[in-house]
């Protein structure tokens, strides 16, 4: 984005030298404030337990690896880590692999009912998580994919996979449609043309489409809470357990709010351009 | 949708008969995989929904012994004394209300101060703001456990101003939900208040202000008439969250204390869980399904309208 220029209008000289500075001075004043609970997080994951909870709070006290060792060595948060990495990349995966046809179909051709199908998708996409709890309880006895990653990935695909056809719709309708029309013209079959030519153009898409899914899947803590217990567990509910069970640890659960969190906040750096594409889309998915 | 032109790619190769039925079927083939991803997985659990939601079924009685019950379930959630749901239904509108509209306020305030000539590193705030919108909640709702207690760091800094709030409790549990909203979620409206305003083109406000139209002038009547599908879309979209929100406040105060917090999420969880009434928790499950559909509907009826502006305002 490059600098919008508004017109000073009456405005004094003397006030335009020290504008630029105020204006700077207060949005980042206000976007540290806003930042600050996540800051307050990370920092305060490398104190000693003893000055995690300290009242009034100790702002400068010497910082140590101890919670991450606590969180790696006697939660085993890695084997947390593990499970949820496998779910959501297979989640990520599968999704945009399904979505893909799909998303071209809506992209490119014009069909019967067309604009029915699109309304189809987004009402499955915000059918609400917690809602659906108990039937997904059921089923999941019934299919023997209780606290499994099968189980988990298998709930995960009605709602990501219309979020990814909506997504790549976008994207694909993006690409010029002449581009793969020459390449027929040239000899390539329908298949050709989207592989050699339309794919290379949509990697942008399926990266952007991708993060977002992994981030919800990631996150996702209705489904994860209820569908399992010790062997396919994920981050969201192991935090969750710090507090239900045993007594409550500050501590630790710093340092794997960190671990658990950081990810994402790399992920918002690689997606930032499409963020409100993403969000809007995603806002629908229950 | 948007859909360009006619199969045009299918039919640059002419050919035989069969040829012309796979161009008539390509489309709905290529559907295939995502409908049996997303419909094949949902369409039982949501009949399932459905008919649990006619039982009366509870915990510790067999499904073969649960008997249909008619609308009783809904019946009893809208006349019995006990039912939570005009509560949670109550609830749910002044948490969206009132966090929507703080987060409005307070969003475009910030984005039109972004949106000045030099802010020196604009970039730098726009992606440190992305952050909060997209922790994990389950974390968020944990690390504003920690700061809302009484020996935590924002009543410490409460405190400094001498102001001492006990959140946990019947009267300041939901506003704490609704502040954590706030910081969550106002960045969301800053991005995309800040996109929709780099939109208006520069010589109209250059215009204006050539003809003397001054800057809160010029805001009124030139960016905000501009801004308001932008501000219809984002707020319905915030509607949607909060409708279907559950794993903030069930990790700070799972629907307590008492019934303070409890909103239609939590509602179904407690009708499942406390209660162990699933014929119940499903009743109030197609309640806040039917309800989310509705603002959906109204939702997509509305952005689609407003989609060229939309589409235009993206970054």
């Amino acid at each position: 984005m490059n600098e919008q220029s508004h017109p000073a209008g009456a405005r004094r000289k003397w006030r335009r030298g020290l504008d630029p500075l105020v204006g700077s001075l207060v949005v980042w004043i206000i976007f540290l404030l806003f930042l600050a609970p996540y800051l307050y997080l990370i920092v305060w994951s490398f104190k000693h337990p003893g000055d995690i909870q300290a009242y009034p709070p100790r702002f400068f006290s010497p910082l140590t690896l101890l919670n991450y060792r606590q969180v790696f060595e006697d939660v085993n948060i890695s084997f947390y880590l593990r499970n949820s990495t496998i779910v959501a990349t297979a989640t990520t995966l599968l999704s945009v692999l399904l979505a893909i046809p799909a998303a071209y179909s809506f992209a490119r051709f014009r069909f019967w009912g067309q604009d029915w199908l699109a309304y189809l998708l987004i009402a499955i996409m915000v059918a609400p998580l917690i809602a659906l709890v108990y039937p997904f309880l059921v089923m999941a006895n019934q299919l023997g994919l209780n606290d499994t990653h099968l189980g988990l990935i298998f709930f995960y695909l009605p709602w990501n996979v219309p979020f990814a056809v909506w997504m790549l719709r976008t994207f694909i309708s993006d690409v010029p449609q002449e581009l793969e029309e020459s390449a027929r013209v040239d000899g390539c079959t329908l298949l050709g043309a989207f592989g050699r030519i339309t794919m290379p153009l949509l990697l942008p898409g399926f990266f952007t489409t991708g993060i977002f899914i992994f981030i919800g899947a990631w996150n996702e803590f209705v489904i994860a809470f209820f569908l399992t217990s010790t062997k396919a567990r994920t981050l969201p509910t192991t935090i969750d357990f710090f507090l239900t069970y045993g007594s409550f640890q500050f501590a630790p659960m710093f340092a794997a709010g960190v671990v658990g969190t950081l990810p994402i906040a790399v992920c918002a750096l690689l997606v930032r351009r499409y963020y409100l594409a993403g969000t809007t889309a995603g806002a629908l998915k229950g | 949708m948007r859909g360009t032109a006619t199969n045009a790619l299918a039919a640059t190769r002419p050919s035989a008969g069969r040829r012309r039925s796979l161009r008539l079927w390509l489309p709905y083939l290529c559907l295939v995989p995502a409908v049996i991803a997303s419909c094949g997985v949902l369409l039982y659990p949501t009949l399932r929904m459905f008919q649990y939601s006619f039982l009366n079924w509870s915990f510790g009685k067999s499904y073969e012994t649960a008997e249909w019950d008619g609308l009783a379930n809904y019946q009893w959630l809208i006349t019995s004394q006990s039912s939570t749901l005009f509560h949670s239904l109550r609830l749910t509108l002044v948490y969206a209300g009132t966090s929507i509209v703080c987060e409005l306020v307070l969003g475009l305030a910030i984005a039109v101060l972004l949106n000045r000539r030099h802010v020196f590193g604009r970039q730098v705030v726009l992606t440190g703001f992305m952050i909060p919108t997209l922790l994990m909640p389950v974390m968020v709702g944990m690390m504003w456990r920690m700061y809302m207690y009484p020996n935590g760091m924002l009543s410490y800094f409460l405190g400094l101003v001498g102001l001492r709030i006990d959140w946990y409790t019947a009267t300041w549990a939901m506003p704490a939900v609704i502040l954590i909203e706030i910081w969550q979620f106002t960045p969301f409206f800053v991005i995309s208040l800040f996109a929709g305003l780099r939109a208006i083109s520069a010589e109209i406000l250059e215009a204006a202000a050539i003809d003397g139209a001054s800057g809160w002038y010029r805001f009124w009547h030139i960016s905000m008439p501009y801004l308001r599908p932008i501000i219809v879309v984002t707020s319905m979209i915030r509607v949607l969250w909060i409708l279907k929100s559950f794993d903030i406040v069930y990790t700070m105060f799972t629907g307590g204390p008492g019934s303070a917090t409890e909103i239609l999420g939590i509602s179904i969880y407690r009708a499942l869980f406390l209660s162990r009434n699933i014929g119940r928790s499903a009743a109030l499950s197609v309640i806040l399904a039917a309800l989310t559909l509705l603002v959906t509907f109204a939702f997509v009826r509305f952005a689609y309208r407003s989609r060229e502006v939309m589409e235009s305002s993206s970054p």
